[in-house]
Formats: structure tokens, C-alpha cells, sequence
């Protein structure tokens, strides 16, 4: 009883929300596994769980393996246009257009989109805060987690489409950031190119939360029996499941 | 029992390393399965290596042309403004919208069905009311965007099967058609299966695989327990655009 009347409050639901901009985003959790770029040796995963309110997030990213002892600038990056946000791709190696061996931060662009916000320790997390290089995580491994991050508009019903790059790359092997390298970063000549080059990125998708209760038994044949993914023939199987439910309908519904 | 990742552990990028799928006597070689194999190839010659030669996956089906980015002026924007949230970075590169899905058809199982919309967030994701619908979240992406569509379906009623129950039939290479209220349809390719514990899907089953449109399938698998009225596992099937 208690799941019937659960599947019919999710069927009123369901009815009452007509497009996919309409979504209800509160509370859901996204989730991206972070890929190494420009040869980073970076890798980690990021949840971001949105508040029961909507209006703010929860961010977790967790990396490893960085060779840059430095500073790494996050952001959330995004192909935006509006109410609109492109389902986009992280960068590859493919990316580096003038083929100087190191995907920089512009022309990773095309693919992440510009800055949605800063993943900064604290203070300000908006594009302004983009380059604010000492307030974000430093060092070789990241484990940062930060509430109450503002959600642009924009960006609530699309947080799935959108991208963490975490910024900061050691190309001499020294592992540090060279401050006075020669190449400057693609957006300012106040960092050089470590500094803001792409390390590692991740594309946000939402995730479940609970179990997707697809089946009521009916091909079940006993509690002991394993359905259909053990790869053996289906046809036969819902025979004899058809068969089995068939004898077994009086008795199972007293059994429930 | 677990038929979950069929093509054992995956240790790089998603757009680098693609698992092995099973050799298929269906279908012809398409643009996709082409670059699908020089991808692999690509991965097996360099071991899945940090400086591995770019997949052209991304730049052929995703984008309509890779910027010259080289040949911008030199940005002289100011530091805190240079990559703006509206900034135009990219205009000539496009990326394709999906269509919001109304039907679902899989020739193979002969399943021609209506599709609505769920909520997967929330304590327990949403599923159809009806045996014989499936549902597509809203929070994944439009089928024909670039990343994954999910849909999830019933294996079954009370009191017999639902719209899928054969889903464990499918094979790789097998097609799949969502068709959008715009009268568009986007075909897919099955290209592998999983299972998992029910409450524990992982990130896999949710994140991409490769940057073009895919499609996942979701319904039940694993041992039906009579104490919780549920089955013990999710069954998913991943498919590509084809």
C-alpha cells in the first residue's frame, strides 16, 4: 500500500511538470569524474549536492596526482547563451590549436565554455573571481568542499551539462609554478601559462539518489531465481515465469 | 552473476579509451563504428598514455570545425573579466540539440511505446505509472545532445511482463529510435549492458562515454525479494548514436 500511494504522488508529479526547463533541481546531486589534461598526471572526482531551497550548492572535488605543487584556480565552466547551455565536451589533447603541445586555457574554451563560477576557499565564487589565484587550493592533491555557493539562474536546471576544470600545470618538471615563464597565460600576462593552463576536467551529470524500482515480480520466478542479466535465454524464461505466475497469482498476492 | 562491465576496468579519459565490444555479425560499418575502432586502436597502441595522439571523435561528430585559435588577437582583456560567463568563445563551434523524447522504439523486442518525463532526483528516482511506458529523466540529457539520455522502464507487473522485459535481449549493435514531439528521431546502437546493486548506480551509468549522443536504459535485474516487493539489481543497457 505505502508503494502505491508513493508511485501515485510521483505520478501527479510528473504530471504537473511539463518541460525540461521546468525541473525540479532541488536537492539533486551531480557527479563528474576529473580526466587528466596537458599531460597533469590529475585525476578525482566532484559531487555537488543542491540545497533543499535550490538556491545553493554544496561542492566536493577531490584530486590527486597534480604535478603542479602550485595554486589551482576551479571553476565551473559552461557553454551558456541564455536560459540555454549547450551539453558540451571536455577538451583532448586535439584542442591544441596552434599545436605547441599544451592545450591552454583558451583553447580549451570551445569545448568547457567560459567561467559560470569560482570554486574558490572563501569569499566571492563568481566569474570576478575567475584568476583570484590565492583563494583557491594549492598543491599536488585537492580536497575541497565548500556549502552555500550561490546557483545562477541560469545554471539551476542545467548544473548536468556543465564542466570543473581545475586549472594549474607544471610543463618544465620542476614542480612549481614559474612566475617569471617566458609563454604568459592566454588571459593575462600577469600568470604564466602553468598557471591558468587546464590540468584536469569533468563533465557534471545527475545521479540517483535511491534504488529505480522498475519490476513488481510478476517474471519472478522464486526469490532464489536470478532474473534475465545472467545472459541466459529470455524467451525461455519469461515462459516459464509467465507459467509460474500464472499457478502461483492467488497465493502470492496473499504472500504480499 | 554480475553481467557488469563486460569490457573489464576503464583507467582513462572516457573520449580516449573505449572498452572493447564484443565482434557483431549486425549492422555495416558505419562513420561511428569506424571511428570507434581508430579510437581503440588508438588506445591500444598508446596504452591509454598521457600523451596520447588526440581522438578526432569530438572534433567529427560533435563540433562542425575545431577554432583557429591561434590566428584570435592576443586577449588583452583584463584578468578578472578575460572568460566571462557570456563571453562568445567559440562561435564556430556548434554542438547538437537533443529533441525531448515522446516515443521509444526498439525494433528488435518490438517495442513501439509512449515515453513521459521523470524526476530522477529526489529519495527515490521516479518511474513510470503505467507497465507499458517508459520514462526519460529530466535531468539527463535531451536524447541528441552530446552525453547520455537515461530511460528507465519496468521488466515487470505483478502479474506479468512489462515494457522491458526483454531488455537483457538486446545486442550490440542492435538499434534503438527515440522519436521527439518535434516528429525527429534520433537512432542509437547498443554497444553494452550492465548490472548493479539496487541504490548503488554508479557515476558509469550517468556519465559519458564518449562525447556524442548516447542513450542508457535502465530497468530491474538480479533476484526479485519477496520481503521488499523489489528486485535486488538495475539492469542497463548503453547505446551511441549510430
Amino acid at each position: 500500500m505505502k508503494r502505491l500511494a508513493l508511485t501515485a504522488a510521483a505520478v501527479v508529479a510528473t504530471l504537473g511538470i511539463a518541460s525540461p526547463a521546468s525541473a525540479v533541481h532541488e536537492g539533486s546531486v551531480y557527479e563528474a569524474q576529473l580526466w587528466p589534461l596537458n599531460d597533469s598526471g590529475a585525476s578525482g572526482t566532484v559531487e555537488i549536492t543542491v540545497s533543499d531551497d535550490g538556491e545553493t550548492m554544496t561542492v566536493g572535488v577531490s584530486a590527486d596526482g597534480l604535478n603542479l605543487d602550485g595554486p589551482h584556480a576551479m571553476h565551473i565552466h559552461g557553454i551558456v547563451d541564455g536560459e540555454n547551455v549547450a551539453s558540451s565536451v571536455c577538451p583532448t589533447a586535439a584542442d591544441d590549436a596552434d599545436g605547441d603541445g599544451i592545450v591552454d586555457v583558451l583553447e580549451g574554451a570551445p569545448r568547457y565554455g567560459g567561467v559560470q563560477l569560482s570554486l574558490t576557499t572563501e569569499g566571492d565564487t563568481s566569474p570576478e573571481s575567475a584568476l583570484a589565484i590565492e583563494r583557491f587550493p594549492a598543491g599536488t592533491s585537492i580536497d575541497y568542499e565548500r556549502s552555500g555557493i550561490p546557483i545562477p539562474d541560469a545554471l539551476k536546471p542545467n548544473l548536468g551539462k556543465l564542466h570543473v576544470v581545475v586549472h594549474g600545470v607544471d610543463e618544465n618538471g620542476n614542480g612549481t609554478l614559474d612566475l617569471d615563464q617566458d609563454v604568459r597565460s592566454s588571459l593575462t600576462p600577469d600568470l604564466p601559462r602553468e598557471g591558468t593552463a587546464p590540468a584536469a576536467c569533468g563533465t557534471l551529470a545527475a545521479v540517483a539518489t535511491g534504488p529505480v524500482q522498475t519490476g513488481a515480480g510478476g517474471l519472478a520466478t522464486d526469490a532464489s531465481t536470478s532474473n534475465a542479466a545472467a545472459g541466459l535465454a529470455a524467451a525461455a524464461i519469461g515462459a516459464v515465469a509467465l507459467t509460474a505466475t500464472r499457478r502461483r497469482r492467488p497465493a502470492g498476492q496473499s504472500a504480499q | 552473476m554480475t553481467a557488469s562491465n563486460d569490457w573489464g576496468g576503464r583507467n582513462c579519459p572516457p573520449w580516449n579509451c573505449f572498452p572493447v565490444r564484443p565482434p557483431t555479425n549486425k549492422g555495416g560499418r558505419s562513420l561511428l563504428r569506424v571511428l570507434l575502432v581508430a579510437t581503440l586502436l588508438t588506445v591500444l597502441v598508446v596504452a591509454c598514455g598521457t600523451d596520447s595522439p588526440p581522438t578526432d571523435v569530438g572534433t567529427n561528430l560533435a563540433a562542425t570545425a575545431t577554432p583557429d585559435v591561434a590566428s584570435q588577437p592576443t586577449p588583452t582583456l583584463e584578468p578578472t573579466t578575460a572568460i566571462g560567463p557570456s563571453t562568445t568563445l567559440a562561435p564556430d563551434v556548434t554542438y547538437p540539440e537533443g529533441i525531448l523524447p515522446v516515443r521509444l522504439k526498439i525494433p528488435t523486442l518490438g517495442i513501439d511505446t509512449d515515453t513521459i518525463e521523470l524526476q530522477l532526483s529526489g529519495p527515490e528516482p521516479e518511474v513510470p505509472e503505467d507497465f507499458d511506458q517508459a520514462g526519460w529523466y529530466r535531468e539527463t540529457r535531451l536524447p541528441g545532445e552530446i552525453g547520455p539520455a537515461v530511460i528507465a522502464g519496468h521488466i515487470d507487473s505483478k502479474s506479468g511482463p512489462a515494457v522491458f522485459a526483454k531488455l537483457n535481449e538486446l545486442q550490440p549493435g542492435d538499434a534503438i529510435f527515440v522519436a521527439g514531439e518535434d516528429g525527429t528521431t534520433v537512432e542509437f546502437e547498443v554497444v553494452r549492458s550492465g548490472q548493479y546493486p539496487k541504490g548503488d548506480l554508479p557515476t558509469e551509468v550517468f556519465g559519458f562515454d564518449l562525447p556524442v549522443p548516447e542513450l542508457r536504459l535502465i530497468t530491474c535485474g538480479g533476484t526479485f525479494n519477496r520481503q521488499t516487493g523489489h528486485y535486488d539489481d538495475n539492469y542497463v543497457v548503453y547505446a551511441l548514436a549510430a
